[in-house]
């Protein structure tokens, strides 16, 4: 999970330009400068390159979802890699 | 199928992107969509954002109005990179057709700005960052549109540019008759100046097309077309390319083709 950990990381830092950008599984998207509409579509976007994955509908909604945070999505990534 | 054929269904998938990639599925929703759209049209190589239903509708309303000697040149209000307009001009020179010019009609410079309180829709779309960081208002130089033309060896003196609002540069288009017209320019106003400022040019027996009659999220392009039939009495019926474009024919014929449906 730490290589894993470690890669969503990178996704993000380039994402959202911050390069001290620590991953840490209670963030959320209020916790993230710039993650907004905007940066949420740009993160699908380069999370779905970067693993060669494709997330459904539901998935990306719920993304943002109350209760839901990077350590639900590290859970989804997994689930959809060998990582 | 025929060289002519063979050459415009390349033609088709070269310019939406789908020689070698699936083109993003229009129907499904928002969440889903938007980072296919992004990926394949906005970062990718796609010339036109039209599905290949909708180059395929074109190209029945283009080849009908050959085929049945409708008079008139074609037109899209709302080009984007240019794609439908290169595949209008693409058909003609398939079909050695040197009577009919294709007209390019666009700002250029993006969608204009909708006024907040007539159509708020549209104003909370023209203003999302998604729009205005991500897709820049659908803003392509007409340089840019230039190129792509050129790039298919289809600019020539057939291809005539309206660069301007469409408030602006529709009133006085030398334009005399039109065969096919399609309307892309997204929001109300625009598709509204677009009807009053073409539709009587039209040819009996030629097109309309409008790319978002089914779009009720973001515009209000609909009203306008419902409000400007109601005006004109305006009955030749609707039929539906898919969820999002439809179309009809100034003609009492009927211009039912397969996988067209009429509006229920």
């Amino acid at each position: 999970m730490d290589e894993l950990r470690d890669e969503v990381q990178k996704v993000f830092r380039a994402v959202f330009d911050d390069d001290q950008l620590v991953l840490v599984d209670n963030m959320t998207a209020d916790d993230v400068p710039g993650w907004d509409s905007l940066g949420h579509l740009n993160l699908v976007i380069a999370l779905e390159k970067h693993f060669g994955i494709r997330f459904a509908t539901a998935e990306i909604s719920s993304l943002k979802e109350e209760g839901q945070n990077t350590g639900s999505l590290l859970a989804l990534i997994k689930s959809k890699t060998s990582m | 199928m025929t060289s002519t054929a063979l050459y415009l269904d390349l033609l088709k998938k070269s310019l939406t992107g789908t020689l070698f990639h699936q083109e993003p599925d229009s129907d499904a929703l928002l969440e889903r969509f938007m980072p296919d759209f992004v990926r394949h049209y906005i970062r990718g190589s796609a010339i036109t954002m039209l599905p290949l239903s909708r180059m395929d509708n074109l190209q029945f309303c283009v080849e009908s109005v050959i085929n049945n000697g409708v008079r008139g040149d074609l037109i899209e209000t709302g080009v984007w990179r240019g794609g439908a307009t290169v595949f209008m001009r693409g058909i003609l020179k398939a079909y050695n057709i040197a009577d009919r010019d294709v007209w390019v009609a666009d700002s250029f410079e993006g969608l204009p700005k909708p006024d907040r309180e007539a159509f708020p829709l549209e104003a909370k779309a023209h203003s999302s960052p998604v729009m205005t960081k991500l897709l820049n208002h659908f803003a392509v130089g007409i340089d840019d549109v230039k190129k792509n033309f050129a790039a298919y060896g289809l600019l020539d003196d057939h291809v005539r540019f309206l660069k301007g609002w469409f408030k602006d540069t529709l009133p006085n288009v030398p334009i005399t008759y039109l065969a096919v017209m399609r309307l892309d320019g997204d929001f109300y106003e625009s598709t509204r100046d677009a009807l009053r400022n073409l539709y009587h040019r039209l040819s009996p027996g030629g097109y309309v097309i409008i790319d978002d009659y089914g779009e009720k999220s973001w515009t209000y392009c609909r009203k306008a077309v419902d409000e400007f039939r109601a005006e004109q009495g305006i009955d030749d019926p609707l039929f539906q390319v898919d969820s999002k474009c439809f179309f009809w024919r100034r003609s009492t014929g009927s211009p039912l083709a397969e996988g067209n449906r009429p509006l229920a």
